[in-house]
């Protein structure tokens, strides 16, 4: 009974985790899948939407008005981005990938400039601060809510590939002009409308987060690092990739360090090589390999 | 090699000689400097023949300094090795790693490449950051340097330690010149130019790149044996990717594919390091955005800049090769 | 030298190569030829190994290659050029020639000697570049070549690696007649003992050096015969000729 209520915790803890790196990995992968732009610096966006909810929720004292700002704000800082510097990079992976490096420098030092080093943590609303009983003891109801979030973000994303136009190119991994106008889509504008969406999933899991992990400078690439082995044995572009490939992450970062706490956060790693060894391409890769 | 490269000796006897010089001469703040640069410029070398010849962009170097670091603290330390003898284990290890850490990685190309060189590294870094035994990330100190009293050379003495440091930085630039000179070298430079061409010309690309991390990875684990000799403490930060990042920001500013461009790369990048330091603690956001500037508006380095001026001015006579 | 029996490859839901069977014996000079889209390059992707094959066999002088990568079909005799130039393009003509030599010597692993040193590599290098009329051009820049000397360093590279089945993928494509007419003597003047399989467009440049043709058409080979016998076929004239008239 011990043990089963033992890894029953552990197995929630796996789900939100989970539910938060999908939300990350979600963008950074179709991002990448569609729009061929590796945005390095999409956790960044994450760390400022959780900067900018703890100050909102600090300031007003309301989380849900943190929840609806930030992700908002988080979207104006990235498509600045996009339209200022990534847009014009298309193409080029390396140059993509050594700009966005450099701007996590940025975000980072930018972090410590405005909010210090000081680490945060943000209150969870008062709605969802109780815990709820199971598995012999109480667990957090927020965490459960983080979860259903991320499953709900998961779902709606799944209709909206399905069920709209936009998702049509998205799908059908568009990326030349004279399909998309055989859809009826303008698609530089449905470029940057998938840009955005990605930007204000990250913003939003920043909110998320913050009451479970802390706000510090430097969270942006403690989760860029799952985020990215997420992408990577998913398959980059594929949503049911990033669903895949959060959920085996989320579990073996959480149950690694459990049942191996010699090795920690070692498991994700020796998972991701594993699979990169059977299937380079990713579990579940939008276009097959020749 | 670029065969027209007029610019390559002068500048490298400018550098190299002044650092030299001020081994010899400055004070002691100021040969923490030159140590420093000394390290750096051995790790970005060692990083500039991945990137730059073999045409693969790792974003996890730093992961062999940790490497290096860590064996040498191991075996020295724990051990009680002879810090000369564990530092070449530590090579050694370096290089292994490399062939082991090449053989995955190399599976992968493009963006799978550089995520997954990240990750790797980043695993190392968490090992380490949860090692006990070596003070978790609190790191481990009261390591000592290696012992060359029977040469007349007393290393504790930060003076002749960092003519030492210039002495191996300068051995390292010539064992990549040699490396890349010669037809292992050029069979690198063709794989990265079109690694197609060279598999359909009998080439086993893969092989050629795990060698190429091989060596890359026995010198970077060198330069982090280096590094804790010249600290005496080992810490994960020697291989988180911040370490990474800024080899490869090096590099990419020096000018990536000539062996000039990192060393001129190393030496700006510490001296920028210290004199911004010396105005603001936030130095990270300004090397982010000159090297964003950098990277859009000269992505071939400082120094591939300087040679295509000059090759502008001087267009090649005939003969000339 | 080369015997190719059911090779299948496909795409997705498209079939490619449609149980491909040929049969190439030493010092044979055949051509591949068939509209658009017939699967002539995806066919020597599959023979030089860029591809696997679904099923079907290639034997490479009697050794079965259908299974090994693409470097090591070289090794056993096999190389190709390409239709699109694919070539070092940060290299000069004698450093490519240069080092698709030493990819053949097995001296690409010596890393103790200088690369411009080699003498015994760039002399070849030279004479390769002088068999395909490149000798004037050793120390230009490839990147700076005519697309017609590209095309020719094309073929040079794929000298380089002392091929016995030379695969060449529409040597004439996108030259200027007079080109064509250079690269036609280039081709008539290989030793007679290298087995030759070539795709290509220009019908004169086929009918001249072909002695045997292989028409493709969507995947499936439709008629192998001589030029004569191709020039007579029906099928062929409508399917093929006929597009072209």
């Amino acid at each position: 009974m011990e043990l089963v209520n033992f890894l029953g915790i552990q197995l929630l803890n796996a789900l939100w985790l989970s539910a938060l790196l999908f939300m990350l990995a979600v963008g950074l992968s179709v991002v990448f899948g569609l729009l061929d732009v590796l945005n390095l610096a999409h956790c960044t966006l994450y760390m400022i939407g959780a900067y900018i909810g703890f100050t909102i929720a600090n300031w007003l004292g309301s989380y849900w008005l943190a929840l609806a700002v930030a992700p908002v704000a988080v979207t104006v800082v990235g498509a600045v981005l996009y339209v200022a510097l990534l847009r014009r990079l298309r193409g080029n992976h390396l140059i993509q990938a050594l700009v966005t490096f450099g701007l996590l420098f940025v975000g980072y030092d930018a972090a410590r400039m405005i909010w210090g080093v000081d680490q945060f943590r943000m209150a969870e609303p008062a709605l969802l601060s109780g815990s709820f009983p199971v598995f012999g003891q109480g667990y957090p109801v927020y965490r459960l809510f983080v979860f259903a979030v991320g499953l709900v973000t998961a779902v709606a994303l799944y209709l909206g590939l399905e069920r709209t136009r936009l998702g049509a190119v998205v799908r059908a991994g568009v990326d030349d002009r004279e399909t998309a106008a055989v859809l009826g889509i303008n698609i530089d504008r449905a470029f940057f409308i998938v840009f955005c969406i990605g930007t204000a999933l990250a913003g939003f899991a920043g909110v998320l987060a913050a009451p479970i992990r802390t706000v510090e400078p430097g969270m942006d690439v403690e989760i860029l690092i799952p985020a990215l082995v997420v992408v990577v044995i998913g398959g980059p572009g594929s949503l049911k990739g990033a669903v895949l490939g959060a959920l085996i992450i989320g579990t073996a970062d959480t149950f690694g360090p459990v049942l191996l706490p010699e090795f920690s956060s070692f498991t994700m790693y020796a998972v991701m090589a594993a699979i990169l060894l059977v299937r380079p391409q990713g579990l579940l890769p939008v276009k097959p390999a020749h | 090699m670029p065969a027209r490269d007029p610019l390559s000796l002068p500048v490298l006897a400018l550098l190299f000689g002044g650092v030299l010089a001020a081994a010899l001469f400055v004070d002691a703040y100021r040969l923490t400097i030159v140590i420093e640069i000394a390290i750096l410029v051995i790790f970005v070398l060692s990083l500039d023949f991945l990137v730059g010849y073999a045409g693969l962009v790792s974003f996890g170097h730093a992961g062999f300094m940790g490497v290096g670091a860590y064996a040498l603290a191991y075996l020295a330390h724990f051990q009680g090795w002879p810090s000369g003898v564990a530092i070449l284990a530590g090579v050694a290890c370096g290089a292994l790693s490399g062939i082991a850490i090449g053989a995955l990685v190399t599976r992968v190309s493009g963006v799978f490449f550089i995520m997954v060189t990240l990750a790797v590294s980043m695993m190392f870094w968490a090992w380490a950051s949860k090692a006990r035994k070596f003070g978790a990330d609190d790191g481990l100190g009261g390591l000592k340097r290696m012992d060359l009293k029977p040469l007349g050379l007393d290393l504790n003495d930060d003076r002749t330690f960092a003519v030492v440091c210039v002495v191996l930085a300068v051995l390292a630039y010539l064992l990549f010149r040699w490396l890349v000179r010669s037809p292992f070298g050029q069979t690198l430079k063709a794989i990265k130019q079109n690694e197609n061409r060279a598999r359909a010309l009998g080439c086993p690309v893969q092989r050629y790149k795990v060698a190429a991390f091989a060596i890359a990875g026995a010198v970077a684990a060198f330069a982090g044996a280096l590094h804790l000799q010249n600290t005496k403490f080992v810490h994960p930060e020697v291989a988180h990717w911040i370490r990474s990042g800024e080899g490869l920001i090096v590099v990419i500013v020096g000018g990536a594919g000539t062996l000039t461009g990192p060393v001129i790369g190393g030496f700006l990048f510490v001296l920028f390091h210290r004199i911004v330091e010396s105005f603001t603690t936030h130095w990270q956001i300004w090397m982010g955005l000159l090297f964003v500037a950098i990277v859009l508006a000269a992505p071939d380095g400082i120094f591939g800049r300087l040679l295509s001026l000059v090759r502008r001015k001087a267009p090649k006579g005939p003969g000339d090769a | 030298m080369l015997e190719v029996a059911g090779l299948r490859k496909s795409f997705g839901s498209l079939l490619v190569t449609d149980d491909v069977s040929l049969s190439l014996a030493a010092g044979a000079r055949e051509a591949v030829i068939g509209p658009n889209g017939a699967g002539k390059t995806t066919l020597f992707n599959l023979l030089s190994g860029e591809l696997r094959p679904d099923a079907g066999t290639i034997r490479l002088a009697g050794r079965d290659v259908t299974r090994l990568p693409p470097d090591r079909r070289v090794t056993a005799g096999l190389a190709r050029s390409f239709q699109r130039n694919n070539l070092f393009l940060g290299m000069t003509v004698a450093e490519s020639l240069a080092t698709a030599v030493a990819l053949r010597r097995g001296e690409s692993r010596v890393f103790w000697r200088p690369f411009a040193g080699a003498r015994a590599l760039h002399e070849r290098a030279a004479r390769l570049a002088e068999s395909v009329g490149l000798a004037e051009r050793l120390q230009t820049d490839v990147r700076h070549l005519s697309y017609g000397s590209q095309r020719q360093l094309e073929i040079a590279l794929a000298l380089a690696a002392e091929p016995r089945l030379l695969l060449l993928d529409e040597p004439t494509a996108g030259m200027s007649p007079e080109e064509t007419k250079t690269m036609q003597r280039l081709i008539a003047g290989l030793p007679r003992d290298l087995t030759l399989l070539l795709i290509e467009h220009d019908m004169d440049v086929v009918f001249e050096m072909a002695e045997r043709i292989t028409v493709l058409d969507y995947g499936r080979v439709l008629v192998q015969g001589t030029p004569d016998e191709i020039r007579r076929s029906a099928v062929v004239k409508q399917i093929y000729l006929g597009e072209a008239g």
